[in-house]
């Protein structure tokens, strides 16, 4: 065989390469531009193998896919109708996965449905939906569709089938379905962290804090979302008014994520509603003495029933720590009128903590209350207790020297107020570097509004408020402090745009409404 | 002084440097460090970053973003070192990859400071590397993104690269430019985590706030660990052509010389034909494609997989030819699992269904290259394979748009238009390659 000979197997390859070429692109494609197209470059190929041009014969393989695709973005390629609803349907579907992948579920659920209508009929199509119904808050229609998966098709040992078909019954108010698809997701051993978290929650809001506590902890143990059991824990500890754990639960939320600001919205509240925990460990570390003289040296403190125990306390100081002028206002009302109330003591019976006598100190005089003035202060009094306003964490309190008792008391307040401020300012610096959960930031600017408008700084907690309402129009109570602020300061026109506001965001929300209608039934001199 | 730096030089730099054991172990042993790293981070710091719960996203991070960003860094590193010092590449490249343990300090040594750890994160901010270096010199606090471990292992990085510089320089100028140059490796490290993904944001998503809309909103790469990781391995993939290139010149020309420029055009026109159509037969529904910046990104991603597929199947064919000689069959042995690992990253980053294509892609080469079959014997089937494998390309591209759905709704008409011709032109293409080395062909097997 010599080098200059076409061999059998050559001609045949050109002539295959040829017709392969010339014919089959325009003839499957059904595009007719091809036609003038195609057949020159098969006959190239075939050129190029019969010269044994290997490089010709790429270009020529070459073109002819570039050819192709510039053809067919010209003119379109014939397909059947089969293939063109097969197209069109499976295409929504992941057009509907592309909008799901978005965070778009309204446009991800057309899709989907749009791709069922067209013709894909398969569970996982359902399965998209019902999660597109989850996340869009839909969750009776989300129920409906996994418990018919569930029923009957084979999805119902898929773990992520289970559990959403537990998250969305629980959702849709089918407690008990979900509460035992839960139970038997862990028995599974589908997830087990999310199902313990997921059952903690729900034994939360069932009020049963003892079932809720185990299964945070439970879900805590596993190492599923930290931070977020740590804070329910705490939020747990809390409402039993164990606020050291509370805090302790807070501290512990932040160091597992300390982006998570929803915790730190929830510690500066505790904060400033409560203070902070002493530092039980100074105590346990045995510095007693210390303690107990940074205690002494306090003069008055809130103390746990656990600190007191653990002091050994027979006798301790009660402290009042918001403002008294409710209290206040009783008594005045008891007294005659003119007369300046300097101070005032109370009597409380350990037992069952209500006043039984009230002593008031004035400029004209003592008075000791007696009959309905008595009850009226004891009901008040009652009330500021239950508001948790006071607090009492002993038998018995005694001050002789109410002056300075208030004056520590405010100077706690101011203590309170300020550290909660720290802890949500820090909470506004991380958002700064963590810029996701836009609801905690807004509840932690009203907060922080709330905060400086304690500390009577309204130059900044206007402002707070204010970027509160910009970052989650929706947070309808940054409208009621702002308006609130705004009348306190008597700049009532401005109240008035802010409450129009909110009820554009919400034409339903009653409290802006009806100040709203106060506010312009008795309008104020030189105001609208 | 002198004698310790002799101490240190002689115990723990030259047995390693005079190291016999290959390259590929010393990467599998930095390897190893990335991912003990990324999951002690899941296990230590902050939750969010590293192996914190196994989802695809952390399996991504895990395997493929985290230990790319670890490999630019140390082949940037290696080439600044050897630059530098005119220092063999190949023994920096030993001590570099072996000493790369430093990695693990920052989750092991940040509980320490803050139980829970830090909350790692890319400088994507220029005030994080302000913050870094304040508290560097104890001023102010770390936020978000760095952490006192982090800290201590680029301190630690610069003063080790610094130490080595100055023993394995030998002019005096060297000496001096290398050391002054190692603190550059803590730049480039800060450029390479944050800078980089900041100017594809700065150029496509307009700034700080675009990173957000083009790394986490879908498009065609669904997932943003998947798109870093795209920046990371688009540039890498040259930095590593030039590492190669000063590891061994010599090598490196036989892998190019070996290259069929034709054929690579003709795999990338392949897989950028297949992405062409996917589009044109899906865009009346997936209005959501082409927006995101990143579209066009995995489009060139596309035909860089179709270049380096297509030589990873040269680079097997001649691995397993005959007619090359053994040392350089070790070479292309060597430089096809590399290709298939590269191609396989960046497969991985187009999606799931673009990685399981280019595995079958790689399927068909080694049913065609590897004995026993060895089917590239044969005309017809070496054809039928090369064909099968252009389609191939065809469906990855394809796959961008059909995702796990491609091959139910690839037109067949489209297929067989596509390799039915090209079956033809490789049929013509092996008869005259064969006819032009007949004595290979006589000869058969290996």
């Amino acid at each position: 065989m010599t080098r200059s000979r076409i061999s059998a197997g050559l001609i045949v390859a050109a002539v295959l390469a040829a017709a392969a070429l010339a014919v089959l692109p325009p003839l499957l494609l059904g595009i007719g531009t091809l036609w003038f197209i195609a057949p020159p470059l098969g006959l190239l190929a075939a050129a190029a193998i019969l010269l044994r041009k290997n490089s010709l014969l790429m270009v020529a393989a070459i073109l002819a896919v570039l050819a192709v695709s510039i053809v067919g973005v010209l003119h379109p390629m014939r397909l059947f109708p089969s293939q063109e609803r097969k197209l069109t349907a499976t295409g929504y579907f992941l057009k509907g996965q592309i909008f799901a992948l978005q965070g778009d579920y309204t446009q991800a659920l057309a899709a989907y449905e749009h791709s069922e209508r067209a013709g894909l009929e398969h569970p996982w199509v359902a399965v998209q939906r019902a999660y597109c119904h989850n996340f869009l808050g839909r969750s009776e229609n989300a129920y409906e569709i996994f418990a018919r998966l569930m029923r009957d098709t084979l999805l119902a040992t898929l773990d992520v089938v289970h559990i959403n078909y537990a998250l969305s019954a629980m959702k849709s108010g089918n407690y008990k379905q979900g509460e035992q698809a839960f139970w038997q997701a862990l028995s599974y051993n589908f997830q087990p962290g999310y199902c313990y978290y997921q059952l903690g929650v729900y034994y939360r809001l069932r009020n049963d804090p003892t079932k809720a506590e185990e299964m945070m902890t439970n879900a805590h143990r596993l190492a599923y979302n930290r931070s977020q059991c740590s804070s329910i824990l705490g939020s747990i500890a809390e409402s039993r008014r164990d606020y050291a754990r509370a805090e302790e639960f807070y501290h512990r939320a932040l160091r597992e994520n300390p982006g998570n600001i929803a915790v730190h919205v929830k510690l500066g509240s505790l904060i400033l509603r409560h203070g902070r925990s002493v530092d039980i460990a100074v105590w346990r570390n045995g510095k007693r003495k210390t303690f107990k003289a940074r205690l002494e040296e306090m003069s008055v403190r809130e103390l746990s029933a656990s600190e007191l125990k653990a002091l050994n306390l027979s006798s301790g100081v009660a402290i009042a720590k918001i403002s008294h002028h409710k209290l206040y206002s009783v008594i005045a009302r008891s007294i005659p009128s003119g007369v300046k109330i300097e101070s005032w003591d109370w009597e409380i019976n350990p037992k069952s903590k209500r006043m039984v006598k009230m002593i008031v100190k004035s400029s004209m005089g003592t008075y000791e209350l007696e009959g309905s003035a008595l009850r009226s202060a004891s009901r008040a009094f009652d009330k500021e207790l239950q508001e948790g306003n006071v607090i009492l964490t002993i038998e018995k309190h005694k001050v002789q020297n109410l002056e300075g008792f208030y004056r520590i008391a405010s100077e706690i307040k101011s203590k309170y107020v300020s550290d909660a401020r720290e802890v949500l300012l820090e909470g506004v610096r991380v958002f700064e570097w963590v810029p996701f959960d836009l609801r905690s930031y807004a509840i932690l600017l009203n907060n922080l509004g709330f905060v400086y408008a304690e500390e009577g700084q309204l130059a900044k907690a206007i402002p707070a408020f204010k970027q509160a309402i910009r970052v989650d129009p929706a947070f309808m109570d940054s409208y009621d402090n702002l308006a609130y602020i705004y009348i306190e300061n008597k700049r009532f026109s401005d109240a008035v745009i802010v409450l129009r506001r909110a009820l554009e965001v919400d034409p339903g929300y009653r409290p802006a409404r009806r100040v709203l209608d106060q506010l312009l039934a008795v309008p104020e001199t030189g105001q609208p | 002084m002198k004698k310790f730096f002799t101490w240190l030089d002689a115990t723990f730099i030259k047995p390693i440097e005079n190291s016999k054991m290959p390259l590929g172990t010393f990467i599998l042993i930095a390897y190893g460090y990335m991912v003990v790293r990324d999951m002690l981070e899941g296990v230590l710091e902050t939750p969010g970053i590293g192996l914190a719960a196994t989802t695809i996203i952390t399996i991504e991070m895990l395997l493929m973003h985290f230990p790319l960003f670890y490999f630019m860094l140390f082949i940037v590193a290696i080439l600044l070192i050897h630059f530098s010092t005119g220092h063999d590449i190949r023994k920096i490249t030993r001590v570099l990859f072996i000493y790369s343990f430093i990695i693990l300090i920052a989750p092991l040594v940040d509980p320490l400071f803050r139980s829970g750890g830090y909350n790692l994160a890319y400088p994507g901010d220029p005030r994080m590397i302000l913050q870094g270096i304040k508290a560097t010199f104890g001023l102010g606090k770390l936020h978000y993104g760095g952490s006192p471990g982090m800290l201590m292992e680029g301190w630690l990085g610069v003063i080790l690269v610094a130490v080595y510089s100055g023993l394995r320089a030998q002019k005096t100028w060297r000496k001096v430019f290398s050391i002054l140059l190692a603190p550059v490796i803590l730049v480039v490290a800060v450029f390479i985590a944050g800078g980089l993904q900041q100017i594809v944001a700065v150029i496509f998503g307009g700034g700080s706030i675009g990173i957000a809309n083009i790394y986490a909103t879908g498009g065609l790469i669904g997932s943003a660990t998947r798109k870093y990781s795209l920046v990371l391995l688009l540039p890498l993939i040259p930095l590593i052509w030039l590492g190669l290139w000063r590891y061994s010149r010599e090598k490196v020309h036989l892998l190019l010389r070996s290259l069929k420029p034709f054929l690579l055009v003709l795999s990338a026109l392949a897989a950028g034909a297949g992405f062409l159509f996917g589009w044109l037969n899906l865009r009346d529904v997936l209005v959501g494609v082409l927006r995101n910046p990143f579209d066009y990104i995995a489009l060139f991603a596309l035909l860089v997989l179709g270049v380096l597929a297509g030589s990873a199947s040269l680079f097997f064919g001649n691995a397993y030819d005959p007619a090359v000689d053994a040392g350089a069959r070790r070479t292309f042995r060597r430089a096809a699992g590399g290709l298939f690992v590269l191609s396989g990253l960046l497969a991985w980053c187009l999606g799931y269904t673009a990685l399981f294509i280019a595995i079958a892609f790689f399927v068909c080469g080694l049913v065609l290259h590897i004995p026993p079959l060895r089917l590239s014997r044969f005309a017809v089937s070496s054809s039928f394979f090369y064909a099968l494998g252009m389609f191939i390309l065809v469906a990855a591209g394809y796959s961008l748009f059909g995702m796990e759905r491609t091959l139910s709704v690839f037109p067949w008409q489209l297929g067989l238009a596509v390799f039915l011709p090209l079956w033809a032109v490789f049929l013509g293409r092996e008869l005259i390659l064969r006819r032009a080395r007949p004595r290979f062909e006589e000869e058969g097997e290996e």
